[in-house]
């Protein structure tokens, strides 16, 4: 942050965790590419087109870029010593990430009741591994975030928290652009291309 | 942090939220309304996708408010080169199994086929 200036040892757990992300990077890179390479594969069941409802997936994506904004929110009151709006930005955000979780669990639980689970064909194969890959890093992140909110609770804000904070919004705002990748190549090429 | 730094701050997080709020429906409703389709969309679709990575990473994970030498900039860049090499080189792979493992679509079809049958 160009206003914060940040100690030795802040800047570095950065990087370090920049280079863990770019790593993460990789792996959604490979879950792509076989999603991409499989998503003709249907072996006579749905197509993409066919199982893809579009307005919920909107309302995720709706839901997870407002989470990125309420962190990014949360982090610079923290820095400017507003704790109450910042953990009012924390619970809000969330609140986003549980809302972005449930549709995609209810998406999950639809397509397997209707007998469409990663058994049936190569494509809902890759498709489950690809954005079930996301939703677990989600899940990850919510309770990384349940935990610090209770360690707050606990100790309060110190410079060990404050740089713990940060590095779980890089890691969400992370997640978002994740998301924004699937939206597009997954949800919307499914639908329309 | 000053109050006026602080709201600078926050006018920035306002104005990346609105162009990603932007983005996204501007995604959503040309491919659900069906206002283009097909190459064009495609294409419609990766360069907004790409528009949207970009504010997300300049505004939200201030890539380029790192000062020098910059090692986070560099490792990012390099990534993406690397990531690109992966997946671009696998649809590329794959788009051309066939020929080169010298088979027609047809007898790849049937060799598929008989591999199948054989189960995994």
């Amino acid at each position: 942050m160009s206003a914060h200036v940040m100690g030795e040892r802040e800047s570095t757990a950065r990087f370090g965790f920049w280079l863990y992300l770019l790593s993460d990077v990789m792996i959604f890179g490979a879950l792509f590419a076989t999603f991409m390479i499989l998503r003709g594969g249907t072996a006579g069941g749905p197509t993409d087109a066919d199982i893809i409802e579009p307005f919920p997936v909107l309302l995720q994506t709706l839901a997870l870029l407002a989470s990125s904004f309420t962190v990014a929110v949360a982090v610079l009151a923290a820095r400017a010593g507003k704790l109450q709006t910042m953990k009012l930005y924390l619970w809000a955000t969330f609140l986003l990430g549980a809302t972005f979780l449930g549709l995609e669990l209810a998406e999950f639980i639809n397509l397997v009741g209707e007998g469409h689970s990663w058994r049936e064909s190569a494509f809902l194969s890759s498709f489950f591994a690809l954005v079930g890959t996301h939703g677990l890093h989600i899940t990850i992140g919510l309770l990384w975030l349940v935990v610090w909110l209770a360690y707050y609770q606990k100790r309060g804000m110190n410079d060990g928290m404050q740089r713990r904070l940060g590095l779980f919004a890089l890691f969400w705002h992370f997640l978002d652009i994740i998301w924004i990748w699937l939206f597009t190549i997954v949800y919307m090429f499914g639908v329309g291309v | 942090m000053s109050e006026s730094a602080y709201k600078k701050a926050l006018y920035r997080y306002c104005g990346g939220f609105i162009a990603a709020l932007v983005l996204v429906y501007a995604m959503y409703f040309t491919t659900v309304n069906g206002w283009l389709s097909g190459a064009p969309l495609a294409a419609l679709l990766l360069g907004l996708a790409l528009v949207q990575f970009g504010v997300q990473m300049v505004v939200f994970l201030h890539v380029f408010d790192e000062a020098k030498p910059r090692w986070t900039l560099w490792s990012i860049i390099y990534s993406f080169v690397m990531l690109l090499i992966i997946v671009l080189a696998s649809l590329w792979i794959m788009a051309n199994l066939n020929y080169n493992m010298h088979m027609t679509p047809e007898q790849m079809e049937q060799y598929m086929l008989e591999q199948n049958k054989k189960g995994f």
